[in-house]
């Protein structure tokens, strides 16, 4: 896992200049704190962080071909590259390193860019391709690893993170109304929208083609399902026994495709549990696990996590998070995510990379992206309560089915009618494309209140959500309503997200490269084909999952109740002293400053917030607190102040040079 | 659909489902399945331990629908 960036003339102008280039490395650091390295000439400059897993001796980047004409800089894992690359050299092509990186090299010479469609991994990379005169970027399929770019005085500039496009000091920086409706509707931007005008994302599944001065962008891959009552005929058990192989198959990789320690993440559910438990079947590695407890008894899984721990006899820490630390820990957490969030999450686990730095760990495997491939989230349940009410919306019954979903009904059940009409029934449609997710982004539209009037206006000028559905792919139309739920997810939410904003940016900000079994490529694509009811069988969520790992897991976990990942929010920043930051960032001359939010609305809800010390607050106030905080401190780091975060580092040395200008 | 698959159906929701006798809400999660799994709609009054309540009323009354 590394840092990569780069600069790109788009005309024949003077070479890149390498002290910016130099500089967007140093903005990199804590993605690659092992060493550096550049490659310049009168075109192209690529850049490179280092965080060395795989061939730590010969493994520094930029890396050429045989004979110096393609380079490259890349940031991720191809954890196929073993197969890849016995099957290049019987091809004829010669290899001077160990590394994965040099396989992707070969791999472009030998199948140009239809070679992204091999590779099984996480990545995003530049490769600079001087015969002909193009560079490509590149995105793994679903967003795992994170690829920026604008273009600014005949310059394509490109990163991991957008706070090295700011290194250079001509690149505008202002908060995109759009981006923030986005954000303000889906929970994240969706590429190639960013928080930030002018910047743009790679899309996740893409490559881009730069060359004589034109960006031409191309998907390889999308998440694709099958037409609804066509998926295999295969029995449960069948797709169970299938399920199992590729998920061991794919935490192997994951776990033995390094040249140092892999640790694991063990949340207390189910996913987690099965990873590391696989780890400790199938493979010799000694297993180290890490957790985070919350001294909020509401949010803690210690109980599980425990209870897991003995059963796998792994060594075992973890981070015990106060409200008090995550309202600390909170701007250090928004530098790196660069995005407004609506839920503290990512701070916990913040916290928790940086155990495992501490520990002497650089890669942990974890179960993110199995509530997404193998249907485990809640809106996939509810939006088959919504389908169940809308197919006979004059029953008098059917209300009643939100008991199933929502136990805390059961004590109250005169509510079920009533909040049925209110969550599931109002502008239901059932022929709506996202049926699934219309409730979750209605919710969070009225976030938008307490924005500024003439802001706005201007995250108006958009409708995000027409804009996104005019995008479905042709076949949607025509799958089951879980997989258009799944499709929603994993190009909204996911990359945006989860693998973002709480993933990536949450691991790397310690140094700490995250692999996931359950988003392999191999597995996705599988998952994507079964039918619907072997992932979600009624209202029994992540059914396959629990039947293909039944001998593996203690009941309690795969019978427990779900308790999705949260963290305490509003409670993180009121329920203690004050802090000083928060007071500084809701201040009305600032806020009426960065003219984003109306000062009015938010004092209300800073007092109403303070009355209750956080505690209780409803949903929509928790995410409007942490909505407010969260843009106050982007428009800080990243409008107000540099981006840097105070933080001017060089890159770490040693540092590679290869400069063809000189 | 056939007899065959509509039988390999209801056995895989039988491994999560206990008969929903004398339980209005397990009857809600049958039809559901019901309707979900083999593409037709109940009425509420269809939705009845009668039809719901087993797994051998179940059977019969997925046959009935799909006419097989």
């Amino acid at each position: 896992m590394c840092g990569i960036c780069g600069i790109v003339n788009l005309d024949w102008g003077r070479p890149p200049d390498v002290d910016i280039l130099i500089r967007m490395m140093g903005r990199l650091r804590h993605r690659g704190p092992d060493s550096s390295g550049y490659y310049r000439d009168k075109q192209v400059a690529l850049g490179h962080t280092r965080l060395a897993i795989i061939d730590l001796q010969t493994g520094a980047q930029p890396i050429s071909n045989e004979d110096d004409s393609i380079w490259i800089t890349f940031n991720g894992e191809i954890f196929n590259y073993l197969e890849l690359g016995s099957e290049l050299s019987s091809l004829g092509h010669v290899f001077k390193t160990k590394s994965d990186t040099e396989v992707i090299v070969h791999a472009y010479e030998q199948w140009g860019t239809s070679c992204f469609e091999r590779f099984n991994g996480q990545w995003a990379l530049a490769l600079w391709d001087s015969g002909n005169a193009r560079v490509i970027l590149s995105r793994d399929r679903l967003g795992i690893r994170p690829l920026y770019y604008t273009t600014c005085n005949n310059r394509l500039l490109f990163a991991s993170e957008v706070k090295a496009l700011f290194a250079d000091k001509s690149v505008g920086r202002k908060l995109d109304p759009a981006g923030i409706s986005e954000i303000f509707t889906f929970w994240s931007p969706v590429a190639p929208r960013t928080a930030f005008t002018g910047i743009e994302e790679l899309k996740p599944g893409n490559f881009a083609v730069i060359k004589n001065g034109i960006v031409k962008s191309k998907t390889y891959w999308t998440p694709s399902f099958p037409e609804e009552f066509s998926e295999s005929g295969l029995s449960e058990k069948e797709n169970a026994d299938l399920l199992r192989n590729h998920l061991i198959d794919a935490s192997k990789l994951r776990f033995t495709r390094s040249d140092v320690s892999v640790g694991a993440y063990l949340s207390g559910g189910i996913d987690s549990s099965i990873t590391s438990s696989i780890v400790t079947k199938y493979t010799k590695a000694p297993l180290k696990t890490f957790s985070i407890r919350f001294t909020d008894l509401a949010f803690d899984e210690g109980q599980y996590q425990k209870e897991m721990v003995k059963r796998l006899d792994s060594d075992h820490r973890d981070v015990e998070v106060s409200n008090r630390d995550i309202g600390d820990v909170f701007p250090e957490v928004i530098w790196h995510a660069e995005r407004p969030i609506l839920r503290t999450a990512p701070a916990p686990l913040f916290l928790l990379s940086r155990l495992v730095r501490e520990s002497g760990y650089k890669v942990v495997v974890t179960g993110e992206g199995a509530d997404e491939v193998m249907a485990g989230y809640d809106i996939f349940r509810e939006a088959k309560v919504r389908l169940f009410l809308a197919r006979n919306p004059t029953s008098t019954k059917r209300s009643k089915i939100l008991m199933k979903l929502y136990p805390w009904m059961q004590r109250s059940p005169g509510k079920a009618p009533a909040f049925a009409d209110a969550f599931f029934s109002k502008g239901l449609y059932p022929l709506d494309p996202a049926l699934s997710h219309r409730p979750r982004w209605n919710t969070t539209s009225s976030l938008k209140h307490i924005l500024d009037p003439d802001f706005r206006r201007e995250t108006e000028k958009v409708d995000v959500t027409e804009a996104l559905l005019s995008k479905l792919p042709g076949t949607f139309n025509g799958w089951d309503a879980l997989c258009k739920a799944q499709w929603l997810e994993m190009v909204t939410l996911l990359p945006g997200y989860i693998l973002s904003a709480q993933g990536d940016r949450m691991l790397m900000a310690n140094s700490v490269e995250g692999r996931f079994p359950f988003l392999d490529c191999n597995l996705v694509d599988f998952s994507n084909q079964l039918p619907p009811r072997h992932k979600l069988l009624a209202l029994n969520e992540k059914h396959l999952l629990k039947i293909a790992f039944n001998d593996m897991i203690p009941e309690s976990i795969l019978k427990r109740p779900k308790q999705p990942y949260r963290a305490p929010d509003a409670a993180s920043f009121f329920s203690g002293q004050d802090i000083d930051w928060v007071y500084d960032a809701t201040r009305p001359s600032r806020l009426a400053h960065a003219s984003v939010f109306n000062p009015k609305a938010v004092s209300r809800l800073i007092a109403k917030c303070r009355q209750v010390q956080g505690h209780n607050m409803s949903n929509i106030d928790n995410m409007r607190i942490v909505a407010v905080l969260s843009t106050m401190l982007v428009y800080y780091h990243y409008i107000e102040q540099d981006g840097s975060g105070g933080k001017n580092q060089r890159p770490a040395q040693p540092m590679k040079v290869i400069d063809k200008t000189i | 659909m056939n007899k065959k698959k509509v039988k390999e159906r209801l056995s895989e929701f039988a491994g999560i489902c206990q008969n929903a006798e004398n339980d209005e809400k397990a009857l809600l999660e049958v039809a559901l399945f019901v309707e979900d799994v083999f593409g037709i709609v109940l009425s509420d009054n269809e939705i009845c331990e009668k039809n719901l309540g087993t797994h051998h009323a179940i059977e019969k009354f997925v046959f009935e629908k799909l006419q097989l």
